[in-house]
């Protein structure tokens, strides 16, 4: 045989087996439960056909619903109604189920009946009421006509057995039509099968034990073991427990046995008792074994997903905490183990916060807190804890809210890292920046240090060529003069740039905040940039309005260490054209932004270059420094500057055209005149009537510079007078006086053995000395802007830089020496007035007055003393603000002696301290 | 150009740091214990506070206190007037949180600059 005619024989001989399996059924169905009336009490055979379509496509119906209409027909022909009835038998029996099944699919839309409460309740409704009616209206009335029995009563047995025999036995067939009974079996252990078989064996036992005896109703004891068998087994513990007991219950029953004969009634009565006694026994335990199974599969989800999760939390690296509202730890992860050497079991119960040490404590609540409050913010928090490896460690935690579905916070998850690692390096990268810190300050100091040692020669260097300059020198003799005094002072430029960069390094640039006069200021740049502009032929012009703001609250000096440097730049790298400097307010504001413009018509500046020539050491090409010189600082310098005034200073260039440099400071406008100096006012020489020149008295110990000074003053027209420390200054200063040839200003050096100038002005002043009196003027080689506001602070009225120059010099004589009865300064108020030191005179007489009461009667109450000692206290507060500080000092001794001493040495002791207040007063 | 509140019980002291501030050119307001202190500065909104330690009332650490306790006035500049020897005030108050501090007897100017000093820094 081929292929094509095999494969049609085996498909005839499945056909044939599928007929004579129908048949089978059907006969031994109608053989068994034989009633009159020719109707089955219990038809199966249609539940077999019904669980086969429902497993079954539907193109493959024709091959069910022929072989087992054949065989309904013939088992019909033999064993029922006989031949006449067994074609239409066999129709209204296919029909029926083909009529179930396509019914539930379509209202439910899939043919799994017993797999959800939903399904069952439509599956009784559908197979066990309409179905078994509708078909039974046709085949009771063939039964009937062909018996003779009443058709209601053939309906109502139709219709009952029917049903119930669907309802039975539909689910024990589809189970095993789909494989499921022999899955299960093949899955399930050895001491499931035997549990699976105990308890089916006990559904069989317990049957045949209630319907073997027909003395006890004892019809409920079955649906124990059959539920047992549900929850245990499930579906198929439910449908065959039904099966089983439906045969056992249904044999002994028809044999005469059982608790159904207990009632009064007639055999049909009998039985349809116990048709409803089955389905609903069927019907109690389906629903139950479908329930459990959904739950089952839920379980088996939710499992998974907690499996999932749990995966995922117990590898982390990360530790996770899951921490109850007041902080106790429901869940810690495995992952704690490496992150702080807990087991979590150990953690569990303890409170998180606990472990935070002290001193994080407060944080770690507040973040606690705030993450509570904030479900939807996952915060971050570092902190240290005690571990079980390392001890205290850094930690880092994000935590987070946790809510229930109604949004209610229930806890907070926490994941914990060790950050100790990252966290040492933090402190080491800030001990190393603490470390560079301190090497840039060292630096800066050094610097400073430096630019004095080299500032004190440069002092003599710089003042002699000057006053060799001043003086008789051939045409060769002055060239060289002036070279080395250029050298010089390019030396100095030199050391100030350094300076500069090197103070705005550490910080410590200041900028200072001062009254001064800008339009002059611009002036007197360009004025100082003219002659050099002059000998290169070059064109220098100002642009200034008229209404530009005059008198203005800046940093002055920086300002014209800016300007300086930008018209030097513009003069240097321009070999013709011009220099212009253009200046306007942009705004009537107060602060006004102004805005000056250093224009050249120089080599210019490629626009690659542009934003590096701002850097340091760094100029337009390197041609640039062997050709013009400069270090390279300036413009870095004077661009920090402007930042560090609140400013910009920005640039336009184009090479061979020229370069634009734009610097905008904010200045506050003072509607205040500047008392003019009287340098300004009145030019030329000095004055030319030798007893008039005013006396200048030089506090100097460096020989050279002494030499220097003098020689400078001597050119100026002025008298002077020498003194080497502060000591020696005051004495002149008051032998000055006594002798009626007092000194009209004194040029003070910082630094001086015995007494320096600091403190010798302060001295000055606390004696009462005015400035309008005494100006005093403060040398000093130190660039630190500091050591002016030290100066100024110690009474000085202003400061000149060293290498002093002739020029600065007379400026500055000029600007301070009393002439033509213009104040030097607006005379500060006088801060102890004549009142004032009445009232401390008289507080202090007090104060006396009662330590004598106390001293003299011997005998003091604790009252009195503490009178005295408040007294005391008050005097010794302002004792030194009227110079009596030795006075104030042993106020402060007697005050806390009072509080102090011993009580056998207090009396002797205080008497001892009035002697010294009394004298000292 | 501040304005400036004073807080000393001894008016001396109070008379000479007010000339000497006043003659830089800050406005003074002066008081003398520590609740009118602190209804001043609440009230006026000071630039700068200068509060003796130990006043009736209230003392300066403790308006000092107050102060720093106040988001409004947590940032204003305060100095401390201090006994010569009261080496444990110093440190409480630049603890509350005090900007700098003179100590009795004062200099006049070195009061001046410090408030020089302290408001520079702050603005």
């Amino acid at each position: 045989m081929d292929r094509a005619s095999l494969s049609v024989a085996v498909r005839l001989s499945r056909l044939a087996c599928l007929a004579l399996a129908y048949f089978a059924l059907a006969g031994s169905t109608l053989l068994l439960t034989r009633f009159d009336g020719g109707v089955a009490f219990l038809w199966i055979a249609t539940s077999f056909l019904i669980a086969l379509l429902s497993v079954s496509p539907k193109a493959e119906w024709a091959s069910v619903l022929v072989p087992c209409g054949i065989g309904a027909a013939i088992a019909s022909a033999t064993f029922g109604l006989g031949p006449v009835a067994a074609g239409p038998m066999a129709i209204v029996g296919m029909v029926e189920a083909a009529l179930t099944v396509l019914i539930l699919r379509r209202w439910l839309g899939h043919a799994n009946y017993f797999e959800s409460v939903e399904g069952i309740a439509a599956f009784a409704v559908v197979a066990g009421g309409l179905i078994p009616v509708a078909t039974g209206i046709p085949g009771a009335a063939i039964a009937a006509s062909l018996t003779g029995a009443d058709y209601g009563m053939s309906l109502l047995r139709w219709a009952t057995a029917h049903g119930l025999g669907t309802i039975i036995f539909t689910p024990i067939f589809v189970l095993v039509l789909r494989g499921e009974l022999r899955a299960s079996w093949a899955t399930a252990g050895t001491a499931r099968k035997a549990e699976g078989m105990a308890l089916l064996t006990l559904v069989g036992v317990t049957a045949f034990f209630v319907f073997y005896q027909t003395h006890m109703p004892l019809l409920f004891l079955p649906m124990l073991p059959m539920m047992a068998a549900t929850v245990r087994i499930g579906r198929m513990g439910a449908a065959g427990a039904s099966v089983l007991l439906t045969i056992v219950g249904g044999v002994l029953t028809l044999r005469g046995h059982g608790p159904v004969y207990l009632i009064h009634t007639d055999d049909g009565g009998r039985l349809q008792f116990f048709q409803f006694y089955i389905a609903t026994a069927t019907m109690l335990v389906l629903p139950v074994a479908a329930l459990l199974k959904n739950r089952k599969e839920l379980m088996a989800r939710l499992i998974q997903q907690e499996a999932r999760y749990r995966l995922l939390a117990d590898h982390a690296s990360d530790a996770i905490l899951n921490l109850a509202i007041d902080g106790t730890i429901l869940y810690a992860s495995p992952s704690v183990r490496e992150v702080g050497g807990f087991e979590p079991e150990e953690l569990i119960g303890r409170n998180a916060q606990d472990m935070v040490i002290e001193e994080d404590r407060q944080r770690a609540i507040e973040i606690h807190r705030r993450a509570l409050a904030e479900p939807s913010r996952a915060l971050t928090l570092e902190y240290r804890a005690q571990t079980n490896l390392d001890g205290i460690c850094w930690f880092e935690a994000r935590t987070r809210a946790i809510t229930d579905d109604g949004g209610h916070v229930t806890g907070v998850v926490m994941a914990i890292r060790d950050v100790s690692e990252r966290k040492e390096l933090e402190f080491a990268l800030g001990k190393a920046r603490h470390r560079a810190e301190a090497a840039v300050a060292a630096k800066s100091a050094f610097l400073a240090n430096m630019s004095h040692e080299i500032r004190t020669p440069m002092n003599g260097v710089i003042g002699f060529t000057e006053i060799l300059l001043a003086g008789r020198l051939t045409g060769e003799q002055r060239r060289q003069v002036k070279l080395i005094a250029d050298s010089g002072q390019a030396m100095m430029r030199l050391l100030n740039d350094i300076l500069d960069i090197s103070k705005v390094e550490a910080g410590q640039m200041k900028v200072h905040s001062e009254l001064f006069d800008l339009p002059h200021a611009l002036r007197a740049c360009l004025k100082l940039i003219t002659p050099v502009a002059a000998q290169k032929g070059l064109e220098v012009v100002l642009e200034m309005p008229l209404d530009l703001p005059r008198t203005v609250l800046g940093d002055g000096l920086r300002l014209r260490q800016i300007v300086l440097n930008l018209l030097g730049n513009a003069v240097k790298f321009t070999q013709g054209g011009g220099v212009t400097l253009r200046v306007r307010a942009m705004g009537k504001t107060d602060p006004v932004t102004v805005m000056i413009e250093v224009k050249d018509t120089g080599i210019g500046i490629p626009s690659d270059r542009q934003a590096a020539i701002f850097e340091q050491f760094v100029q337009a090409d390197t041609s640039v420094a062997p050709r013009y010189g400069g270090t390279g600082l300036g413009l870095s310098i004077s661009l920090k500057l402007a930042q560090l005034m609140g400013g910009d200073l920005q640039l336009q260039s184009e090479v061979g055209k020229g370069t634009s440099f734009f610097l905008t400071l904010p200045f506050a406008v003072s509607d205040k005149a500047l008392p003019k100096s009287s340098a300004e006012k009145q030019a030329g020489p000095a004055r030319s009537d030798a007893a008039d020149r005013p006396r200048v008295l030089v506090a100097e110990d460096h020989d050279v510079n002494q030499l220097l000074m003098g020689a400078m003053l001597k050119q100026l027209g002025y008298r002077y007078g020498f003194v080497q420390n502060g000591v020696e200054a005051l004495a002149e200063l008051a032998r000055g006086t006594e002798t009626g040839d007092p000194y009209a200003i004194v040029l003070m050096d910082m630094q001086m053995p015995e007494m320096d100038g600091i403190e010798a002005a302060n001295r000055i002043r606390w004696g009462g000395t005015t400035p309008e009196d005494l100006p005093i003027l403060c040398l000093t080689a130190n660039a630190y802007a500091d050591d002016a506001a030290a100066c100024m602070k110690a009474g000085m009225q202003a400061h000149l830089p060293k290498p002093v120059k002739l020029a600065d010099l007379d400026a500055a004589l000029r600007r301070w020496l009393p002439s033509d009865g213009i104040a030097v300064r607006p005379p500060p108020a006088p801060v102890l007035s004549p009142e004032l030191r009445e009232r401390y005179q008289l507080r202090k007489a007090e104060a006396l007055d009662k330590l004598e009461h106390v001293v003299r009667t011997g005998a003091f109450s604790e009252a009195e003393l503490e009178e005295v000692r408040i007294a005391m206290h008050k005097l010794a507060g302002t004792a030194g603000m009227f110079g009596e500080a030795e006075l104030g000092n042993l106020a402060i001794d007697l005050e806390d002696g009072i509080r102090d001493w011993p009580e056998d040495e207090r009396k002797a002791r205080i008497a001892e301290s009035y002697q010294a207040i009394k004298k000292a007063g | 150009m501040a304005y400036i509140i004073l807080a000393d019980d001894d008016e001396l002291v109070t008379e000479i740091a007010s000339a000497a501030l006043r003659g830089a050119g800050h406005v003074v307001g002066v008081v003398h214990n520590g609740g009118d202190a602190w209804k001043a500065i609440v009230a006026k909104r000071p630039d700068l506070v200068i509060l003796d330690c130990n006043m009736p009332e209230a003392s300066g650490l403790l308006v000092l206190r107050e102060m720093r306790n106040r988001m409004d006035l947590a940032n204003t500049p305060v100095m401390i007037l201090t006994g010569r020897r009261s080496e444990s005030d110093v440190t409480l108050a630049m603890y509350e949180g005090a900007n700098d501090y003179v100590k009795k007897p004062f200099d006049a100017d070195e009061l001046v600059f410090r408030v020089e000093d302290v408001l520079n820094k702050h603005r």
